[in-house]
């Protein structure tokens, strides 16, 4: 399949980029293409104009500061998979860039593409949740620092082209991310990942981030949850938190907090390989999973 | 729409040429340089049967577009084997009766390649799951998983099931059913 006509163009550097977006905001920005590209080669868009991200060294790397580890929006999915530096100090990021669709694929798509399109059923958007990352966009009117739990957002807006875009995060035209940034949390956090995986697509069915601390008397005092694949788009599960936070961790507080997620108030989206009613089923099911498989880590 | 001159070397060989922008890599491949190893099968990211090597690492080329490649080192399995000698991955495909129609395994090869660069000795598993990229239809992958296992530094050492699934506090699986 071959996509419609469009002009393209390669900036160097963060600069020349903005200089391109203030020339043409409509331009749309090319990453791993991993999503764009296949949705231009069936022709559900129509882009006029892409600006390959690819050849700016502002976006790329992975470093770790004092307090903050940074990721660069065009660091692929694999590389993330195999980064030494995140094994040690955030291994949940290369322990779930593994069970993201394939290898190949994962060495071509982005962690800023995926959070830019934010597909309901990919898996950095919640993965990105739990951790509590930061997200940073430079934009031809400065920049700024958004966090993840005001990044999704749920709006449809007609496009130019008569096709129907959903708008899903706050990212603006001629804006750009540029990196990720995720706090390092003081203390022993207890992290996992557990998807149901569409076995041809590769998205999640469900996707299930947690991110929760234990002190010593096994107390949780601190909680981040989030979903993905359940709803338009991905959501924290602030009502199993809530639950969590300042109880003993017991079989029956993570039976109880993993049935409470199942009561978000979402809308629960279904298509033919997962309806509404089994997601929101099966959302519980694998709650309960991540939560012992995080804890039980913590106990061995 | 925007027409552009590109550079890639493929397979030690340096190519230049001019492309307009919405070409895809795997027909950048196959129609200009007739490289008929790269095929196209689903053409939507799924199969793997267009799987070439960018910069040294395996992609599926029907989701990269032959501009996105200028200045890169491409690598097809035209230039796997040496002065007619098989690679010993595809004596082992060969040996192992790691294909049937062959459709899949231009691209099989190249994405092992990477496999085996990443993972000198992989387990059963690593094997399994890195396949998830590449379909074949006929073979049931049994015998391709035990070429690429033979080809291993240490071939033949126990398959470790949970090898990578574990490391420091955190952990992701895959549920394939419930």
């Amino acid at each position: 399949m071959i996509s419609c006509e469009f002009e393209y163009c390669k900036p160097d550097s963060l600069p020349a980029l903005m200089q391109i977006l203030t020339m043409y905001p409509e331009a749309t920005l090319l990453a791993g293409g991993h999503a764009l590209l296949p949705a231009m080669k069936s022709r559900e868009i129509r882009p006029e104009r892409l600006v390959d991200l690819a050849a700016i060294p502002e976006l790329r790397g992975i470093r770790r500061g004092s307090d903050a580890i940074q990721i660069g929006a065009m660091v692929t999915t694999a590389e993330v998979e195999h980064s030494s530096l995140l094994k040690e100090a955030l291994p949940l990021l290369p322990d779930a860039a593994k069970v993201i669709s394939d290898p190949l694929i994962r060495n071509r798509a982005t962690i800023g593409g995926s959070l830019a399109q934010a597909e309901p059923s990919g898996d950095w958007p919640a993965i990105a949740l739990a951790v509590g990352a930061i997200i940073h966009l430079t934009g031809v009117n400065g920049e700024r620092a958004v966090p993840i739990d005001d990044f999704f957002q749920i709006e449809t807006t007609p496009a130019g082209n008569g096709l129907a875009v959903g708008r899903r995060t706050v990212v603006a035209r001629s804006e750009v991310i540029t990196h990720v940034s995720i706090p390092l949390v003081q203390g022993e956090v207890r992290r996992s990942y557990l998807k149901r995986m569409h076995p041809a697509s590769g998205f999640a069915l469900i996707g299930v981030a947690v991110a929760l601390r234990l002190d010593q008397d096994r107390r949780c005092d601190w909680c981040r949850i989030a979903i993905t694949g359940a709803a338009s788009a991905a959501f924290r599960a602030l009502k199993a938190e809530r639950c969590l936070v300042g109880t003993a961790i017991s079989g029956e507080i993570i039976r109880e907090a993993s049935m409470l997620a199942g009561e978000e108030n979402v809308e629960f989206i279904g298509d033919p390989f997962g309806s509404s009613a089994y997601r929101r089923q099966m959302l519980p099911v694998y709650l309960r999973r991540a939560l012992s498989t995080a804890i039980e880590s913590a106990l061995v | 729409m925007s027409e552009h001159a590109i550079t890639v070397v493929v397979n030690g060989v340096r190519h230049q040429g001019r492309v307009p922008s919405r070409k895809l890599l795997v027909h950048y491949l196959r129609d200009d340089l007739r490289l008929t190893s790269v095929h196209v099968g689903c053409d939507s990211t799924q199969c793997g049967a267009c799987t070439v090597h960018v910069d040294g690492h395996a992609v599926k080329s029907c989701t990269v577009l032959a501009v996105q490649a200028d200045g890169s080192t491409l690598g097809t399995v035209e230039g796997v084997a040496t002065d007619g000698v098989l690679h010993p991955l595809q004596q082992a495909f060969q040996d192992c009766h790691a294909l049937q129609c062959g459709f899949c395994t231009p691209g099989m090869i190249m994405s092992s390649l990477d496999l085996l660069e990443r993972y000198p000795d992989p387990s059963d598993a690593q094997v399994r799951a890195w396949l998830k990229g590449n379909f074949c239809r006929c073979t049931g992958y049994q015998h391709i998983i035990e070429a690429i296992r033979s080809v291993g530094h240490g071939s033949g050492s126990v398959p470790n099931e949970h090898a990578g699934t574990r490391e420091g506090s955190a952990q992701a699986r895959v549920c394939h059913g419930c």
